[in-house]
């Protein structure tokens, strides 16, 4: 198994085309008392950004791409939040547009820029990851049995 | 109906079942605006479907008319005057429990049968929040706030082809109020407000408008859902505390009234200052929520409900208050915290994760179980003040509550109070210069007072 180490550029291959750089970024790993922090081990976070791009969710317009974690078909929480609340979706940023890559657990209740595009979550609803109320919920800054 | 002090009789809601994948649904001047999840947007001549598809179902119609066509009738004195003999009231009451027992379901080919248009999904996308108000729909979606208009002739369309757009930022809930503006509840960004007032000098002058269009900023704290209380805004948060945006009436300058030049105008409304929770409720913690709707303030912490009564004009000189407390009420214990929450006449409304909760001005409860995708319902409108959408994965429900003209308004504990029309508190708006030339709508509800400070002859008021 690879080492991943912290603020390294990792290369990650996509496809046979695209390689990209992913940063497993310090500042969500431990205990900031500014930002979200993972609770899964590094693999696992390289994991889920690799498939958000393999899977395409991603929001191309925007440089950004989600997921989340499912284990025996339950959503499961891969963070917390400042406030220690369990957060169960992942957003990966490509901040300068040039496929350099880090990623946070999201926070969509406290951070409009956490909530996925309204595409990406329709794709996840039709695949029925996710119902149609939290779909709106999510949609909506609301609570909801994510 | 006359009003029953002791809540002996509780009707119980009427409902109407509307099989199909919606999304979000709006009802507006006879017609039923429905989003669905196959990408459409569906308009339906509600008046149709209930005078030719539900009533031949049944041997009588005044249940349907006051209950999902005209609810303010049973408001109204002459109409209460009639049923309040005690041979007609309980004849009335008596229809209205038989067909509480029973839903009515309509079939696909009976919708059909009243179906006005259907048009592909403005911008190709679910909106996250709409809102109709002035013959024009507004939705949010993630690039930001748009407009259509909705047209009431029969040669045209119901819906326009054309999107507006107002404003760039993503909005999480949109709320319009009796006056010519709507409440942007803006998640992380903050509460905005969008003024369609025409005049410029008659837009608020306390706040700051965002990108010389007309949406202003009232307030950086997170919001993520609010309502209109009076002139005022609540502005409910998830995250943060909850707040009122107090507005009030505050006098044109010479330069304005100037400007506006033949309009006799002397007052405008502009904002004052934000009141936070705390302020209001004294202490107040996380996982409490808070709204507001027109004349009560709710907070639910815990398994209590706090209801206050909002009194926008309070002359604090005088010793009157903002707030006075109403009452408590202990709700079940294992009831968990709400996902939202709202209020309209005939009570409040409460969303849980498993289901909705109707707490009734007559003090009754009304449960009804399943995760509902969305719910509305429609205090700013005459015909549908009492009606409560909630939308499934399969199907539309609409319920009619119809006890709340039998509760003593001046009295009731939850739930806004109905103020009729026939006993306005000015002049009516027709003979005012001053309302028509600010557009006011005919029913705005004025208190006693309100234009004291001003110091205004009569012909000077707005009504």
């Amino acid at each position: 198994m690879m080492n991943y180490k912290l603020d390294y550029q990792n290369k990650i291959k996509i496809t046979d085309d695209r390689e990209v750089i992913y940063t497993i970024s310090k500042k969500h790993r431990g205990r900031n008392p500014d930002k979200s922090h993972w609770i899964i081990k590094m693999p696992k976070e390289v994991a889920l950004f690799r498939d958000a791009l393999r899977l395409g969710y991603e929001d191309k317009a925007n440089f950004t791409a989600w997921n989340f974690l499912i284990v025996d078909g339950e959503i499961c929480a891969i963070g917390k939040s400042v406030d220690d609340l369990e957060l169960k979706m992942a957003k990966f940023v490509d901040s300068n547009k040039n496929e350099q890559w880090h990623g946070y657990p999201a926070n969509y209740m406290k951070n409009n820029q956490d909530i996925p595009p309204a595409s990406l979550l329709l794709s996840w609803q039709k695949a029925g990851f996710i119902t149609t109320a939290t779909m709106k919920k999510i949609k909506g800054g609301q609570p909801c049995n994510l | 109906m006359q009003p029953v002090e002791n809540n002996k009789i509780q009707l119980t809601p009427l409902k109407i079942v509307i099989p199909g994948h919606y999304y979000d649904c709006q009802i507006y001047r006879g017609k039923l605006y429905l989003w669905t999840m196959d990408g459409s947007v569906q308009v339906y001549d509600w008046n149709k479907l209930i005078n030719h598809v539900v009533m031949p179902k049944f041997q009588v119609r005044l249940p349907f008319v006051f209950g999902f066509m005209e609810g303010n009738f049973l408001y109204n004195k002459k109409v209460a005057y009639i049923f309040g003999e005690e041979c007609y009231n309980t004849v009335l009451l008596q229809q209205y429990q038989n067909l509480a027992s029973q839903s009515v379901y309509l079939s696909p080919d009976e919708m059909s049968s009243a179906k006005l248009q259907e048009i592909d999904m403005p911008l190709s996308e679910l909106p996250t929040d709409t809102e109709v108000y002035a013959n024009n729909v507004y939705f949010a979606v993630d690039s930001g706030i748009y407009r259509r208009v909705l047209h009431n002739s029969a040669s045209e369309p119901s819906i326009g082809p054309k999107d507006t757009q107002l404003w760039d930022c993503r909005v999480l809930s949109l709320r319009a109020n009796k006056y010519p503006q709507i409440a942007l509840s803006a998640g992380s960004e903050g509460l905005y407000e969008l003024n369609l007032v025409k005049e410029d000098v008659i837009r608020p002058q306390a706040l700051e408008s965002v990108d010389e269009t007309k949406v202003y900023r009232i307030s950086n704290k997170p919001s993520s859902f609010s309502n209109y209380s009076f002139l005022s805004v609540f502005s409910s948060s998830y995250v943060d505390e909850s707040f009122m945006a107090l507005f009030n009436w505050k006098p044109l300058s010479d330069v304005n009234i100037a400007r506006l030049g033949s309009k006799s105008l002397k007052v405008y409304r502009d904002f004052d200052e934000v009141i936070e929770a705390k302020d209001i409720f004294g202490n107040v913690s996380d996982s409490d929520i808070c709204w507001g709707t027109d004349d009560k303030i709710y907070r639910i912490k815990g398994n209590e409900l706090n209801v206050l009564k909002f009194n926008n004009t309070a002359n604090l000189e005088k010793g009157e208050q903002y707030y006075q407390s109403l009452q408590s009420v202990i709700l079940p214990s294992n009831i968990g915290r709400p996902i939202s929450a709202g209020a309209t006449y005939f009570g409040i409304v409460l969303e849980f994760t498993k289901g909705v909760i109707v707490l009734r001005s007559d003090g009754g409860v009304t449960n009804i179980p399943d995760e509902v995708i969305r719910w509305r319902v429609y205090p700013r409108s005459k015909n549908y003040l009492n009606h409560l959408h909630l939308v499934y994965d399969d199907r539309l429900e609409v319920y009619s509550f119809n006890h709340d003209s039998l509760v003593n308004q001046s009295t009731k504990r939850i739930g806004i109070e109905y103020l009729p029309d026939e006993d306005p508190a000015y002049k009516n708006r027709s003979v005012s210069k001053v309302a028509t030339a600010m557009d006011f709508p005919a029913d705005m509800p004025l208190q006693s007072g309100d234009f004291n400070e001003f110091k205004l002859d009569e012909s000077e008021l707005p009504f």
